[in-house]
């Protein structure tokens, strides 16, 4: 036997034992535990909703928020408009009842008039009247949000929201979900993907990814340097981390921390409150520092609430009842908070005992989560923010979102890119408070914070990734850059059910389906063998082979097998087959033309090469194509195709040449004839 | 020397079939049959409503959970979603897709149903929509009803006087509908409508705070309500209760997204596939693979729009495989020809095609057959959407088989012909040496790898 023969031998058997290890993980039923740790596969290969089920999620979506929406923006363009000359002295606003409703009080009865007038001009078929409130007074305009138009903002809100939801999934690279509208529920089924996979894709799913722009108020007017806002220095003393004293000298402190101690107020010694004093100042004006204050809270576990406070909190859900009946006697519900919800339970049982420390109605507290990467202490806690409720800029100003990283930290970025008329009012914005610290707000949390030092023009912002973990940072990275450029959903989602699916193929089938494969290969055998005998069993073997291959392949690249993708898998099998008939009609041309075996083999393979390789090149070539534009299950079946081609010529050119090497070469000397 | 050779024949060597000669008669059957598939999506618009049998994948539908419960013991119990499939698609249900769900009710306790799909919306005719629509209408003049719209099977009404659900019931149920879609279609039935309970009375009813209308839903005993007798009937009445958990319209599955990016992937596909024939084989081949390819697919669409068979997204990677199959059996037949060029200068063009076809002939049939026997199997013994694919493959083997010989061949050779006089030059790389190929006795190349 020559030497190559035994290389190509060893290469092969190497191959199969390699495929068949990729592919022993599915032979049990857990692969973590049940094998040992040393073996380097553990990876089991996915299915799809079709052949093993997964999870059927039920999410309702609040469309009434949209209208809402609507009519806050109503307010908004009246209100600037009002604004301009000639100034109009009325007062706009949205009340909350009714659903859409806008209001404005008119100085007297003649501007009310010719407010009418402008609104039933400019808002023709958006809006209709409505009766007004008698505490309104005599001269208001009331109107609502029209419900033919209402109907269809909710009907296109539900479609956008679809339609995000199928694209956020697609990107993260979950293979061939369903996402269906059902009324004003959507309903999203999972393949059954691991824990984590499946936890991960569900937040991004339900990310709102509503992205906002609001200044931080440290008490800053134009031109002096904010020392903290009254509001927040009171609630700062009432905390009592430091006498009031202290207090009002503590912002005195340039640029540096005041040890501040504990807290005195018993609330805030019993919910682990801090507060503190944040500084910084801007290279461009280096004598004007800046100061606020903000209290702290670290996570907590095993909170005692009761079950109002647990629902108002979000720890449970109305309607989960299982959670709701394992509270204790007292009514009481056990909750793990989070730093933000001790925050904000603090700040609501003060202003219960004391209404002085109600926010007022234009500004808010909103939170981050800072995880520090330096110090003695690395704990993460939550911190608030003290905000001017105004919203200066949203994310639909965004049109394009990338993944960076910032040069000089290293930290994982976003870079936004604004339209132009965001682009403006971001410029305008950042030029008015210089120094002051400026809030991005995603999903009512503050993700960043920046300072701004001067103004950004050019229509570009970035987010910086909090987190110590660089890897967390890169994923958190990318699933924000997924969601703001698949665009925010039209409301919240929230999650209404859950359960398992079994294969929506029907087990019943699968069964079958494989029962029929069975006698397919016996059919493919048969054929195969009565023809060509021995040559017969040669391809028998290529085909299961092929079949090793591209699993083994698939599994490695984690695509999730569905039916679309056994399509894939039965038509290159036909090629596989197809390749090895011509391979043997070619043999036998040239031993009719009386070649010698070994010649015919030898010529056999290389005349059929450049035809299997021309019909697997187009084949692939198409196979690019569909995976490029095609989406859901036409994707699923191009992987599988060109994992397919690839897996074919392998097994065409190199397998089967190796097994009629063998089998030529098995006596010494001339052989008279093969059996093919 | 050949003699010693004893090869099982599929059919004896050297035929010689004249597959070219009547090449103009094969095109214009095809372009019959052709014309026949597309006319035939207009005639099922016409007659049945839709252009093909979608499925409930890209028109919706609606789905419905059931559950069972053991008569007997009063505990639920589990059924085999087999058979619900089989109880239903006997009652003369099309396209419904059966799977398993596991879900925990209010009490925390897991329960297994099964989840049923449907592409029916309602159990009403559009006909009975549409007069008891009218009807109703007339009927409750008196009540100011400025809207009344059907959906699935709740009729959505909103007015400025109440109407009860006892006075819609009354009045809806001097309606008739048909009890089964199929089969026993002269059974009617009364249209009964749902009694609410107090929880849904709340949630159905409900008045607009702006307008001071009523906004009411008006549910009938509808798709589910048929199912669910169909599975008692089916599964045994007396042992088993089946309970409709759940019942609910739904959109389509795969969007308009998705439609456009399949028919932008499949054109993209095709003229890659022609562009890598131009620059392999050369322009002269291009032409006929792409119809061939368009041939196959749109006779797969037609077979699908004759026999009303459903179409889902499984139909549609059945389509794409079997355009696979077809440009790779087109291509494979293409290069024996620019072989066979290279090697037959002083034959003719139709003598070429004929030698290489009659040469492929044996391979044709084999792979065809193998292809088409495995896919027969699960054809016949697969079930829904698997036998949707594998009836998809039967059909596209045949044809796919077909248009290489007789569609993409003739017209490389019409083409051949009418631009290019005379046998083109060879133009593959590594051309074959046509003395050693026609004149086997005068070569020595054999020997040189022996040892």
């Amino acid at each position: 036997m020559d030497r190559s023969l035994k290389w190509r031998t060893f290469g092969l058997l190497g191959v199969i034992v390699l495929c068949c290890g990729i592919l022993s993980p599915n032979l049990v039923d857990n692969p973590k535990t049940d094998l040992p740790s040393w073996f380097p596969f553990h990876k089991q290969i996915n299915l799809g909703l079709d052949l093993k089920g997964g999870l059927h999620i039920v999410y309702s979506i609040d469309l009434n928020t949209a209208i809402v929406d609507r009519a806050s923006e109503i307010e908004r363009d009246l209100k600037s408009r009002f604004n301009e000359e000639p100034k109009v002295n009325a007062t706009v606003t949205a009340p909350l009842s009714p659903l859409g409703a806008v209001t404005v009080i008119a100085p007297d009865a003649a501007k009310k008039i010719e407010i009418e007038a402008l609104v039933r001009n400019d808002y023709t078929d958006t809006i209709e009247f409505r009766d007004c409130e008698p505490s309104d007074g005599p001269n208001a305009v009331c109107f609502k949000v029209s419900t033919t138009y209402a109907e269809s903002i909710k009907k296109s809100a539900l479609e956008n929201a679809v339609s995000t939801i199928r694209e956020r999934i697609d990107n993260g690279g979950v293979a061939e979900p369903s996402v269906v509208q059902k009324d004003e529920q959507i309903i999203v089924e999972l393949p059954g993907l691991d824990k984590d996979q499946t936890q991960a894709t569900r937040d991004l799913i339900a990310r709102t990814a509503k992205l906002e722009f609001k200044v931080v108020d440290d008490g800053s007017t134009p031109g002096v340097a904010g020392r903290g806002s009254q509001y927040m220095a009171q609630l700062y003393v009432h905390v009592g981390s430091m006498s009031t004293d202290e207090a009002t000298v503590a912002p005195a402190i340039n640029g540096r921390e005041a040890k501040e101690g504990d807290p005195t107020d018993p609330l805030a010694q019993q919910f682990g409150i801090f507060a503190q004093t944040d500084y910084w100042k801007i290279d461009d004006a280096p004598d004007q520092p800046h100061s606020d204050y903000f209290l702290k809270a670290y996570d907590q576990p095993n909170v005692k609430l009761t079950t109002a406070e647990a629902i108002k909190l979000g720890c449970v859900k109305k309607t989960d009842k299982v959670k709701l009946a394992a509270a204790d006697a007292a009514g009481n519900i056990s909750c793990d908070l989070k730093g933000w919800q001790v925050i904000q339970r603090y700040i609501d049982q003060t202003i219960a005992k004391d209404a002085k420390f109600k926010v007022p109605d234009d500004h808010q507290i909103a939170y981050e989560l800072e995880e520090p990467t330096n110090g003695d202490d690395l704990r993460p806690y939550w911190r608030s923010y003290y905000l001017w409720r105004a919203v200066r800029l949203t994310g639909t100003a965004v049109t394009n979102a990338q993944g960076s990283f910032e040069p000089n930290t290293g930290r994982a970025v976003v870079l936004l890119d604004f339209n132009r008329y965001g682009g403006r009012v971001f410029g305008d914005l950042t030029a008015e408070i210089i120094g002051q610290k400026q809030a991005i707000i995603l999903d009512d949390k503050v993700k960043s914070a920046p300072t701004i030092n001067t103004a950004i023009r050019g229509g570009r912002a970035s987010i910086t990734m909090g987190g110590a973990d660089p890897n967390r940072q890169l994923r958190d990275r990318d699933d924000l850059v997924n969601v703001l450029k698949t665009g925010s959903l039209p409301a919240p989602l929230r999650e209404e059910s859950s359960s398992e699916l079994g294969p929506t193929l029907g087990r019943d089938a699968i069964d079958k389906t494989k029962v029929s494969f069975g006698i397919g290969i016996v059919l493919v055998v048969l054929i195969m063998v009565g023809i060509y005998r021995w040559s017969g069993w040669i391809a028998v073997f290529a085909v299961v082979f092929h079949n090793l291959l591209t699993i083994a392949v698939m599994g490695l690249f984690g695509a999730t097998l569905t039916l679309p993708g056994i399509a894939a898998i039965v038509l290159s099998v036909g090629m596989t087959v197809d390749g090895n008939i011509l391979i043997y009609e070619r043999i036998r041309d040239e031993l009719l033309l009386g070649k010698s075996v070994r010649g015919a083999v030898d010529l056999g393979f290389s005349r059929a090469f450049s035809a299997i390789l021309d019909g697997q090149l187009t084949t692939a070539a198409a196979g690019w194509v569909l995976l490029q534009y095609g989406s859901g299950p036409i994707k699923g079946f191009a992987t599988l195709l060109l994992v397919g081609v690839f897996t074919t010529v392998t097994t065409n050119i190199w397998v089967t040449r190796i097994l009629f090497d063998w089998y030529i070469s098995r006596k010494k000397g001339q052989l008279a004839t093969i059996s093919i | 020397m050949s003699e010693h050779h004893k090869f099982r024949y599929l059919l004896p060597p050297g035929n010689n079939f004249h597959f070219v000669s009547k090449f103009k008669a094969w095109l214009l059957m095809s372009f019959v049959l052709m014309a026949i598939a597309i006319g035939f999506l207009f005639v099922n618009k016409a007659t049945r409503g839709d252009y093909m049998n979608w499925t409930i994948d890209f028109k919706g539908g609606t789905e419905m959970v059931f559950s069972f419960k053991d008569r007997a013991t009063g505990s639920y119990a589990k059924v085999d979603p087999h058979d619900v499939r089989v109880a239903l698609e006997k009652s003369g249900e099309d396209g419904i897709d059966v799977s398993e769900i596991e879900y925990t009710d209010d009490k925390g306790t897991p329960i297994s149903g099964v989840v049923v799909k449907t592409p029916r919306y309602s159990a009403l005719t559009e006909e009975v929509k549409d007069k008891a629509h009218k009807g109703f209408i007339e009927k409750f003049k008196d009540r100011k009803i400025t809207r009344a719209t059907w959906s699935g099977d709740r009729l959505n009404v909103k007015s400025g006087e109440p109407i009860s659900n006892q006075e819609a019931a009354d009045y809806l149920a001097t309606f008739e509908v048909l009890a089964t879609t199929k089969g026993t279609g002269s059974q009617t039935k009364k249209l009964e409508v749902k009694p609410w309970s107090t929880e849904e009375q709340g949630q159905y009813t409900s008045r607009d705070e702006g307008t001071r209308e009523l906004n009411a839903w008006y549910g009938i005993w509808g798709i589910d309500r048929q199912y669910q007798q169909t599975m008692e009937d089916k599964l045994g009445k007396e042992k088993t209760e089946v309970i409709v958990v759940q019942s609910y319209g739904v959109g389509a599955r795969a969007g308009s997204k998705l439609r456009d990016d399949a028919a932008k992937a499949i054109i993209f596909a095709i003229f890659l596939i022609m562009l890598y024939l131009v620059f392999r084989f050369d322009i002269r081949y291009a032409p006929g693979a792409a119809f061939a390819t368009i041939h196959d697919a749109v006779m797969v669409i037609g077979v699908f729009a004759i026999t009303w068979t459903e179409v889902s997204l499984t139909s549609v990677a059945g389509l794409l495989t079997v355009m696979g199959f077809s440009v790779n059996d087109t291509v494979i037949v293409f290069d024996r020809i620019r072989e066979n060029q290279a090697k037959l200068k002083d034959k003719s063009i139709e003598r070429i095609i004929d030698i290489s076809i009659n040469e492929m002939l044996v391979r044709t049939i084999l792979t065809s057959s193998t292809v088409f026997a495995t896919t027969l199997i699960m054809n016949i013994f697969g079930t829904g959407l698997v036998q949707n694919f594998a009836f998809a493959m039967n059909v596209g083997v045949i044809v796919g088989t077909y248009s290489s010989i007789f569609l993409a061949t003739p017209i490389f050779m019409y083409i051949t012909k009418k631009w290019y006089s005379g046998p083109a030059p060879a133009r593959r790389r590594g051309m074959v040496d046509p003395v050693v190929a026609t004149v086997p006795a005068a070569s020595k190349s054999d020997d040189a790898d022996e040892e």
